[in-house]
């Protein structure tokens, strides 16, 4: 039966180097570690310390021994650009879901409440069916690109722009989505889960929160990422912990090159 | 059953695009039981065997004969209680002088005092055909259980067979029997016995006066005694890609092993080792691999001592590529060591080839070779067994002559004893 799987691909037998080919299983000690296994997803954004290794596709620091680009997800063992790990939670199909399945249950932070910061301490509990008043049951998508007149703005150099990057769609299908890139240590599970190479280090873990009112509108809320938050290409990031009002077709940016764009169906 | 130690001695550093691994393995057994009695019970099997065979061709005739009776008679002393024997005459045929109705008899001391008045009437008279004593050999003892030893005496070539017939008789006793062979005199042929050790597992020596010829018998049973453990194997993993260059058992001797693996799977084989007591010996392996980038660490080998189809053991040879000379360029003091006693072998016998066929300057370049690197490694056994050879002017720089007059005894001294390796002094 085989234990382990190495570098390469192969099924071994044993875990310490593999039975085929050699290569040595459980990555090179060097390599940086996150204080805690970070989900599947390539680990904590950053320049890596330790050897390190261009990315042949985009050129950016890797840590010797990554499997997939740091930035834009090339393969360095297969030689080819990743398919992207598949964000868990709260991404759907891009399908614009039939109206049946939009989420009843729904319920909302009362109005004039959302940017209290009692409800910033913990996001991500359950949503709390409070007032009785009724979410609004449209369908809101965000959609997820990376934006390159966003990412030229920036000039943040020293964050490649991936190569490949597919967008991904969300459906909101609570009264609030928090936006950002999960983490198991810090119990970080948003629902719009930005993790997943090819990964936008810029993006906070905490970055932003959508909230729904109940008039149907959406309010977004930065709790204080840490290289804010932008509305429709504006140059000033959004007050930290203020509810901002936000549209259809808006464009809410962060990190390097993240754009996020609100649809209502 | 004894405690299996392995520990591997290499530099794993390689040079970009470099493919060469090369590993000293040493094997120590430890807190075994030993034969006979004292085995009966382990996990070999319990039992061992012993066979003594001598030549009993006309040209032992004399003091040869004297020598040989009292040799059998101190080793067939040396056989502890409980250990299945035999002893057996060889000539043009062979046949089994003790037990009297042929087969083994069992240890005691009534059967060893019969044995002892059955070598009495060892004569010498006839011709000599060792294949056939191996072949009968083979077939008393390839049913019983534990270790098989053989003790084998000759003192001249074997001529009454053809050499491909002695060879199909080595093939048909490989991992039946473990064969120690001795030549008394200086007639018989080194190489004939060195096929023979070496195909068996044994080893190969000279006892030039037939005096004493008694004692080494006795150390030589004594030695078997000491083995409890029969049937250990090497095994050799290598990955995909690797070609293996040799493996050779490099110390208490000279053993290459390369073409005696068997084959389990594309990248296993196993290696026979024979049978182990207390002991240690070294292992040199040399494995090729397909070169990684730098920075690049694979396993290029993986050592497992296997007993009784059990892995008591193993060793990591390693590869990691770096573009790092001063890591790279490093040869491993064992390896070095090693390759160097292995040098020192094919030396001595490339000299004295050279030698026997008139071309004295070969000789001298090759055998002041040896010179140089007996000295160099503390190897003063061969040494010595060369300066009876050679007139050594500076053993540093390797200087010798040839000595116009030399000692056949010391010649096939030499030849036989060239495989003898030191260790590494720690």
């Amino acid at each position: 039966m085989a234990e382990a799987i190495c570098p390469n691909g192969h099924l071994s037998d044993t875990a310490d180097y593999c039975d085929q080919c050699g290569a040595k299983i459980g990555g090179d000690p060097s390599a940086p570690v996150a204080p805690a296994p970070e989900t599947p997803a390539p680990p904590a954004a950053g320049t890596p310390a330790g050897p390190t290794k261009p990315c042949p596709a985009c050129g950016a620091p890797n840590a010797e021994g990554d499997k997939f680009c740091e930035a834009c997800g090339y393969d360095m063992t297969l030689g080819a650009p990743g398919v992207p790990a598949p964000s868990p939670a709260a991404e759907t199909a891009p399908a614009a879901p039939a109206p049946g399945e939009t989420p009843p249950e729904a319920a909302a932070a009362p109005a004039g409440e959302p940017a209290a910061p009692a409800a910033m301490a913990s996001p991500f509990s359950t949503p709390q069916v409070a007032s009785g008043r009724a979410f609004a049951p449209a369908a809101w998508q965000a959609v997820v690109v990376a934006d390159r007149d966003y990412y030229d703005r920036m000039q943040a150099e020293e964050i490649p722009f991936p190569a490949v990057y597919p967008d991904r769609v969300f459906t909101l299908t609570t009264s609030r989505s928090v936006i950002g890139r999960r983490s198991t240590s810090r119990g970080i599970n948003p629902e719009i889960d930005l993790s997943g190479a090819p990964e936008d280090p810029g993006v906070s873990h905490m970055h932003a929160v959508l909230v729904g009112s109940p008039e149907g509108g959406w309010t977004i809320i930065d709790p204080g990422s840490a290289n804010g938050t932008f509305l429709n290409e504006s140059s000033d990031p959004i007050p930290n912990n203020l509810a901002v009002p936000v549209a259809d077709g808006d464009r809410i940016h962060m990190g390097a090159w993240t754009t996020l764009t609100l649809h209502k169906s | 059953m004894p405690d299996f130690h392995l520990e591997c001695f290499q530099n794993e550093y390689l040079a970009e695009g470099a493919r060469e691994v090369n590993a000293v393995v040493t094997i120590t057994a430890s807190g075994g039981g030993t034969a006979g009695t004292d085995g009966a019970g382990d996990a070999s099997g319990g039992g061992s065997v012993e066979v003594i065979v001598i030549d009993t061709s006309g040209s032992m005739g004399g003091a040869k004969i004297r020598a040989a009776r009292e040799a059998t008679g101190a080793a067939v002393a040396a056989i502890k209680d409980g250990v299945r024997f035999a002893v057996i005459s060889g000539d043009n045929t062979a046949h089994v002088l003790y037990p009297p109705n042929g087969g083994l008899a069992t240890a005691s001391t009534q059967t060893r005092f019969e044995a002892q008045r059955a070598t009495d009437r060892l004569q010498a008279s006839g011709g000599t055909a060792i294949g056939s004593w191996l072949s009968l050999i083979t077939s008393i003892v390839q049913s019983e259980p534990g270790i098989k030893h053989v003790i084998l005496l000759t003192d001249g070539k074997d001529e009454h067979e053809s050499p491909e017939t002695l060879q199909a008789a080595i093939e048909g006793a490989k991992g039946i029997f473990q064969c120690d062979c001795r030549g008394v005199g200086t007639d018989w042929v080194v190489s004939e016995l060195r096929k023979i050790a070496t195909g068996l597992l044994g080893t190969v020596d000279i006892v030039a006066d037939p005096a004493g010829l008694a004692a080494d018998f006795e150390a030589m049973m004594t030695q078997a005694m000491g083995k409890s453990l029969a049937d250990v194997n090497i095994r050799l993993w290598t990955p995909q890609g690797a070609s293996i260059s040799f493996v050779k058992q490099v110390a208490p001797d000279l053993l290459d092993l390369t073409d005696r693996r068997v084959t389990l799977n594309p990248l296993s084989g196993d290696y026979p080792t024979g049978a182990w007591g207390d002991e240690s010996r070294d292992y040199h392996f040399a494995v090729a691999v397909n070169p990684g980038n730098v920075g690049d660490e694979m396993l290029a080998a993986r050592v497992s001592l296997v007993v009784n189809g059990q892995v008591a053991g193993q060793a990591l040879v390693k590869a990691v590529w770096t573009d790092d000379t001063a890591l790279s360029t490093k040869i491993n003091r064992q390896v070095a060591h090693y390759t160097g006693q292995a040098e020192l072998a094919d030396a001595i016998a490339e000299g004295l080839e050279a030698r026997k066929q008139g071309d004295m300057e070969t000789a001298t370049t090759k055998l002041g070779r040896a010179v140089q690197l007996a000295a160099q490694s503390g190897n003063t056994d061969t040494a010595k067994l060369l300066a009876k050879v050679v007139d050594v002017e500076d053993p540093v720089t390797g200087k010798v002559r040839m000595k116009s007059k030399v000692d056949d005894a010391d010649e096939m001294t030499l030849d036989t004893r060239s495989t003898k390796t030191v260790r590494v002094a720690r």
